[in-house]
């Protein structure tokens, strides 16, 4: 065994087990410190106190369906047939309750220490756990996961209090609990304190948070916009549950240039006005836009630049440009170029074409053109021959001002060559960018203004993306 | 890591080169389980290094019979993931017949695993050619496919594609990241499975990313090529 100071053995250590991870930063703001490193040893104690505390008077409620039964309830999700919430507890008087579960939180005396270390850590473990005390891990009864003669995870005191605190520092729903990790410590140490102001409140009350089980991914993508500094790695969701009917994990990575363009997109003024229309552009009439949008962050980077172009082509049939196309254009450009990290030389060249595919339709300045164009973009072969012939026609038709030819050898290779493996999705950003030109350049065909009155009418942000972009501040 | 030279008719202008042994692993179903969730049986995005090194013993005959210094370097490639269910047998302690119990398991399909050895590489193709003991990747019912082949490596950095990067390891260009997630994963692995060496790694799952790493060597196609931290279960501190 590793022979620790007194002081260092009451300090967490931060660990490979990212539940560890947020317990260890839920304990360390429960302690009045920033970081577990900052936590002093007289701290570490009365955090270990304020859970226990927790514990007892949860576990003096008895039953889960009474008023201040929340914690009671959420702790089987946690800590299931634990001295906390065992069913035994209905019989034993208040004194009993409080001693058992007081025993239960209290370290082991060093004489009954195994001789092994903590498999987290490293440091001298105080004993074997099981799932009663460490979420996810193997029921302490089976041997498939442990070293031989192990009963269980070998674990240090501050590790197993991590462990304990670990609520505290995750969106406690009665069920499966939602937790956010990163390896970028300062986004931790923030929205983990965040986190632990909030469930302190709804474990001291004993109730639920009355906002419910807002959607999973929205609380990680509020976070993000809510952070202050660069983030120097991805973020990670995980939603789980300890409770005895089954253990159940989920976990959702974003990479490290997504989660830093969100944070950003709240931040730059311009990205800002686009971060609007992007909601918009995820928005369905059942599901505000902000899910939408977490979710695709969530899932695929591609998603979230296709609502953009869906959202910007949505009623060129119509003739019409958006008043927020230019904002979400380049928004999504910016996504395109940091997050995608696609070839900046192509960038330029489908830009460069769209421009001139925009001068063209501006010149002709007619709806019915502009339509035409849309309708090919679900056709390739449609597109291609659009293109063909609108670039024999701009040469020989003296009132269109685009100089050299509509599209290039180039830039027809990246949107038509098989041997392109994005070049639908560089498709789509020519249309994208021919949206962005035309507005910069006020297009406005004849029926405009009675069209976009139409689509003023038939839509509506919705009300919880208004909440959202207005009071992003709040937790 | 230690070199080969390479061999002195080359031109004398041209960068040394070091030989390699490059070792492709394939399988048609790879599942590495992530340690940390004993209670479910999540999977990781890869192998994990101490995975592979286990794979390089089994192909030695046990970790007596490799070199303490052994490190390699490694990318790693699947086309497609899923989710299958695996019954699960629970060992139980008291010796009680426990109820076997169907679990969700996640898995990789279509898997290319490369690894690059740069030290006693002839006893490595040997050991590879005919190995001890059955080689796997997470799976024990599914064996893989292993080839050897001799190539040599330049200084200087290569493309990141789906290499296994070391954390701290940056690209080229100042101020970006590797592509890709940050992963915690097991280095090594002590025999009785009581300490494990954890470090930081970067991997791109999609293995597009064109980013030029600073890497210290490149193959014969510019691909990163990495040494990660030694493996060897023996240069596990007795305790941290």
């Amino acid at each position: 065994m590793s022979h620790v100071g007194h002081d260092e053995g009451k300090r967490p250590v931060l660990t490979a087990h990212p539940l560890q991870r947020v317990g260890a930063y839920a304990l360390a703001f429960l302690g009045g410190a920033h970081t577990p490193e900052h936590l002093v040893p007289s701290a570490f104690d009365d955090a270990v106190g304020v859970l226990t505390d927790d514990a007892v008077r949860a576990a003096l409620v008895r039953d889960t369906k009474h008023d201040q039964g929340f914690w009671l309830k959420a702790s089987m999700s946690f800590f299931p047939n634990s001295k906390m919430n065992h069913p035994s507890n209905a019989k034993k008087d208040k004194e009993e309750i409080r001693t058992t579960v007081r025993s239960w939180r209290t370290c082991p005396e060093p004489g009954a220490w195994p001789e092994a270390a903590c498999v987290l850590c490293g440091r001298a473990a105080v004993g074997f756990y099981g799932k009663k005390d460490v979420p996810l891990a193997e029921s302490d009864v089976y041997r498939n996961t442990t070293p031989r003669g192990h009963q269980g995870l070998a674990l240090c005191w501050p590790c197993l209090c991590c462990f304990y605190a670990l609520p505290y520092g995750c969106r406690l729903t009665g069920g499966p609990s939602i937790a956010l990790h990163s390896w970028d410590e300062r986004f931790m140490a923030r929205t983990v304190s965040r986190r632990v102001e909030r469930s302190r409140q709804f474990i001291a009350l004993g109730t639920a948070d009355p906002r419910g089980g807002s959607d999973r991914e929205t609380i990680a993508l509020r976070a993000l916009r809510d952070h202050d500094d660069r983030l120097t790695a991805g973020v990670e969701l995980l939603v789980f549950s300890n409770n005895n009917r089954g253990q159940t994990l989920e976990i959702q990575s974003m990479d490290q240039p997504l989660a830093e363009w969100l944070r950003l997109s709240a931040r730059l003024p311009a990205r800002r006005r686009g971060f609007r229309a992007l909601l918009r552009a995820h928005a369905r009439p059942d599901r505000p836009g902000i899910v939408g949008l977490a979710r695709n962050a969530f899932r695929s980077t591609e998603l979230i630049a296709g609502a953009c172009a869906r959202y910007l082509t949505r009623h060129l049939d119509r003739g019409v440009i958006r008043s927020d196309s230019a904002d979400l254009a380049e928004l999504c450009f910016s996504l395109v170029i940091e997050v995608m990290r696609m070839n900046l030389n192509e960038i330029d060249e489908i830009r460069a074409a769209g421009g001139q595919v925009a001068a063209w339709l501006t010149a002709e300045n007619s709806a019915g053109k502009l339509r035409e164009f849309n309708a090919t973009l679900k056709e390739p072969k449609r597109m291609r021959h659009w293109l063909m012939r609108r670039n024999l026609d701009a040469l020989l038709d003296s009132r269109i001002s685009t100089e050299g030819p509509l599209i290039t050898e180039e830039q027809f290779r990246l949107l038509f060559d098989p041997e392109v493996e994005q070049a639908w999705f560089h498709r789509q950003l020519l249309v994208v960018s021919v949206v962005q030109r035309l507005h910069e350049q006020g297009f406005r065909p004849a029926d405009r203004a009675e069209i976009a009155a139409e689509l003023a009418a038939e839509e509506q942000d919705q009300p919880e993306d208004l909440v959202f972009a207005s009071d992003e501040k709040e937790s | 890591m230690t070199a080969t030279e390479s061999p002195d008719d080359v031109s004398p202008n041209a960068p040394p080169t070091i030989q390699a042994l490059e070792v492709t692993v394939t399988a048609p179903l790879v599942s590495v389980r992530n340690p940390l969730y004993a209670g479910v049986q999540v999977a990781l995005p890869c192998p994990p290094p101490s995975t592979v090194a286990g794979m390089l013993a089994a192909a030695a005959g046990g970790w007596g019979a490799v070199s303490l210094e052994t490190r390699f370097a490694m990318a790693f490639h699947a086309r497609g993931v899923g989710v299958d269910l695996e019954t699960y047998h629970p060992l139980d302690a008291s010796g009680k017949k426990a109820d076997p119990t169907p679990r969700e398991r996640g898995f990789l399909t279509g898997a290319t695993l490369t690894v690059w050895l740069t030290d006693e590489i002839g006893s490595w193709e040997r050991r590879l050619r005919r190995p001890v003991w059955p080689l796997r990747l997470g799976r024990s019912q599914d064996l893989v496919r292993v080839t050897t082949r001799r190539v040599s490596l330049r200084p200087g950095p290569g493309r990141q594609g789906s290499a296994l990067l070391p954390e701290g390891i940056a690209p080229v260009l100042a101020g970006t990241l590797p592509a890709g997630t940050l992963l915690r994963l097991p280095t090594a692995i002590s025999p009785d499975r009581q300490r494990t060496r954890w470090d930081g790694y970067h991997f791109d799952a999609s293995g597009r990313s064109d980013l030029l790493i600073g890497a210290e060597w490149s193959d014969e196609q510019g691909r990163a090529v990495v040494p990660l931290p030694p493996v060897h279960p023996a240069r596990l501190p007795a305790v941290v």
